[in-house]
């Protein structure tokens, strides 16, 4: 070896050894949500963590059009190439696709009894298909002014379905306010309706029974919760022309202005707890559970119902599997989840973060709950689509006064047991 | 691009011709039998176009059609049984059905209000120009806009409601009942639309003679006879192009509205077949069936618009 070859080595060395496999990796991540104001600081906590563990390694999040998302991952997930993660929602949207994710089972382990929302990100023989970042549910908001002008304690929400019958009856009688206001033009929210009523009364079994689709509609537990609504709706206690209101804008508004005392809002993103209380003011805004019906409620005590909102899985097809894997861990760790906590009012799917210093009484209530009284899989979002479809065609009907419990059971029941679905 | 001529000359000792044969039919038939290839090589890019996007998915929306398939795995060829099931299976098809027939029932209107008000800026209504533009403007805005619009006026405690209170007359929920529903997107649609017919039956007008109608006005024909007896007459072909493809826009043109004003509620009160299609496929993960309800939507509106040609042909020779 001459002196002209050595010398090329020792050149070449540390030019070699800077470029190690780990600095040439980078992770990219498809989301429709990172550009976001309110979501970015979020990334960015998780992703500087990540960067100043893993030296030399890099992650590009590249944000897509939420409307064309699943278009363009479906391309993706054809050619078998394209981001190593991915953001996702839960439920059919990441079990349908569960061939192109990596099964996370094992890899989470250590984590599962951590985090909440799983059922939403797992598949049908028990995989684990994504990690859960945020929470998503219904409870129901009320306006402690109304509460107050009604004569009502505002610290006392209601907790029965007779007690929830004094409050309307009072916000009815005693203010020029309506007791609820849903926007139902998409039907979502007659559905949703449906739903909170049925956790009221239902045991878990009678859940998974309903979601399986196992469930006749002529049976008293399918039943009860469409009489109850249809109740409140001959009671008067929706406020007038909910077919022709939108839910996330003109039942907002409503209730924001307060028409209406009650309204049934969600647990993250919009007409949540942050959007209410940063509007009317924290002091101003309580939340309750969806009530007891028929049951004493210190025995139906799981009532609020939660399951993963997003979360993030990883693609089948990545070269860096288990860098992939640590960084949709990291993106679950409770100090960037408090981050989103703070910018976005998420509700976080990790147990662990620190509530120290969250004054919101809405989220801490939440929070609590969460805890001891939460139920996961919604039987609205759960229930086979062609029947959710149907249910919502008929709260439609019954909130114009068209249908009754009779009729919509009748035009349910027919749909389960007919072979054209 | 010119063509020579040169080549094209006959050649001596052609073959193409009868021997003795003069030289003038010869050079015609050589003449003739380049140009009618270029024929074809003009339009060869057209009928790439139709066959590439028009037919090859036409005939994989019938293959798909007789599938079932949940858009992931493999499709299931099931010969006709999307076809019975929607029609002996499906209420919410049937209801689709009926609503359309609703909504095709309403053609007259669809194309004789803008017939008459074409009719009268042509014949010299004061502030016509005016009238002509107005009429124009909603052609111009997305659905998506005047959908928005007509529910804040719409809505149970909106605009319009307020005004008949003011008249003592109940609030309505126009698009929340059934009754109505339907109703109002298609007196919605027409305002937003009859701007084109408006436009196009001007353009018609403009070749009505003058003189015709001047000769009506001399021989003391009022002005409900002119139109009825002189204008409309001429104008049953535009009347009939007119009529072929408002019908056509009624069974493809209203989803927006549909989308932004009612979510095809309440119930199934405003579903028509595009919206039935697009829940098929995009809410409920079939698109074999979705694929055969359009098939069905193709048909019918392939008979309507050969129906409405022979009888328009018929009137306008009787």
């Amino acid at each position: 070896m001459n002196i002209r070859t050595v010398a090329a080595w020792m050149t070449a060395l540390p030019l070699l050894a800077s470029v190690t496999p780990v600095s040439a990796q980078q992770l990219t991540v498809w989301d429709f949500k990172s550009a976001d104001p309110v979501v970015a600081p979020y990334i960015a906590s998780a992703r500087k963590d990540f960067e100043s563990s893993h030296p030399g390694v890099t992650i590009k999040h590249v944000m897509q059009p939420h409307d064309r998302f699943y278009t363009i991952l479906g391309t993706a997930i054809s050619a078998g190439q394209g981001p190593d993660v991915v953001l996702l929602h839960g439920g059919a949207q990441t079990t349908s696709r569960a061939e192109a994710w990596v099964p996370l089972t094992d890899a989470v382990a250590d984590i599962k009894a951590d985090v909440y929302g799983w059922d939403a990100f797992t598949g049908a023989n028990g995989t684990v298909l994504a990690v859960p970042i945020t929470l998503q549910g219904n409870a129901v908001y009320y306006n402690k002014q109304l509460y107050k002008e009604a004569g009502l304690d505002p610290e006392k929400p209601p907790q029965t379905w007779e007690e929830l019958s004094t409050v309307c009856k009072a916000i009815i009688e005693r203010t020029k306010a309506d007791c609820f206001v849903v926007g139902n033009k998409s039907g979502s929210q007659g559905a949703g309706w449906y739903s909170s009523l049925a956790l009221g009364m239902w045991s878990e079994a009678d859940k998974e029974r309903f979601i399986a689709g196992k469930m006749s509609w002529n049976e008293p537990a399918a039943r009860v919760p469409l009489e109850r609504l249809e109740t409140m709706i001959k009671e008067g206690w929706f406020k007038k022309g909910a077919n022709s209101l939108e839910t996330f804008t003109d039942a907002i508004n409503e209730f924001m202005r307060g028409s209406a005392a009650n309204t049934m809002g969600l647990l993250s993103d919009i007409s949540n707890w942050k959007q209410y209380e940063d509007f009317m003011g924290a002091e101003n805004v309580g939340v309750f559970m969806p009530v007891a019906i028929g049951v004493d409620p210190a025995q139906q005590t799981h009532r609020l119902p939660i399951d993963g909102g997003i979360g993030f899985a990883v693609t089948r097809w990545t070269p860096h599997r288990d860098l992939a894997i640590e960084y949709v861990k990291t993106l679950v760790g409770p100090v960037h989840q408090r981050v989103f906590l703070d910018s976005a009012g998420a509700l976080p799917a990790s147990a662990k973060v620190d509530l120290e210093g969250v004054t919101s009484p809405g989220a801490r209530q939440i929070f609590e709950w969460m805890a001891c009284c939460s139920v996961s899989k919604r039987p609205a979002s759960f229930m086979p689509l062609d029947l959710n479809k149907e249910l919502i065609r008929q709260t439609q009907l019954m909130f114009a006064g068209e249908a009754t419990t009779d009729s919509a059971v009748k035009a349910l029941e027919a749909l389960r047991t007919s072979t054209n679905r | 691009m010119g063509v020579s001529t040169q080549n094209m000359a006959p050649r001596p000792g052609s073959s193409t011709g009868p021997a003795g044969a003069s030289s003038r039919p010869q050079r015609r038939f050589s003449m003739r039998e380049p140009e009618r290839y270029l024929g074809y090589l003009f339009i060869l890019p057209a009928i790439a176009l139709l066959v590439v996007f028009r037919f090859v998915p036409l005939i994989e929306g019938g293959y798909l059609s007789m599938t079932r398939w949940d858009g992931i795995s493999e499709p299931v060829f099931t010969g006709f049984e999307n076809y019975r099931l929607l029609f002996t299976d499906d209420p919410v098809f049937r209801d689709t059905m009926v609503n359309t027939l609703v909504v095709l029932a309403t053609l007259p209107i669809w194309v004789l209000l803008p017939l008459l008000l074409a009719t009268f800026i042509h014949l010299g209504v004061a502030g016509g120009q005016f009238y002509r533009n107005v009429y124009f403007i909603p052609v111009v805005l997305a659905s998506v806009i005047i959908g928005s619009m007509f529910n804040i006026l719409l809505r149970y405690d909106g605009n319009f409601n307020q005004i008949l209170g003011l008249l003592g007359i109940e609030a309505v929920d126009w698009l929340g009942e059934s009754r109505t529903a339907l109703g109002t997107v298609i007196v919605v649609q027409i305002w937003s639309s009859f701007g084109m017919a408006v436009l196009i039956f001007l353009a018609g007008l403009a070749s009505v003679p003058s003189d015709l109608i001047d000769a009506a006005k001399v021989a003391g024909a009022s002005l409900w006879q002119t139109i009825w007896y002189v204008v409309i007459p001429i104008m049953m072909p535009i009347v009939e192009f007119v009529s072929v493809i408002t019908m056509i826009s009624m069974l493809t043109s209203m989803f927006g509205l549909i989308y932004v004003m009612t979510a095809g509620g309440p119930g199934t009160a405003t579903y028509l077949p595009e919206y039935l299609i697009w829940i098929l496929q995009g809410e409920l993960n079939r698109p074999g069936y979705a694929a055969a309800t359009g098939m069905i939507v193709f048909i019918l509106i392939g008979i309507l618009a050969l129906l409405q040609i022979r009888f328009m042909k018929r009137e306008v020779e009787l």
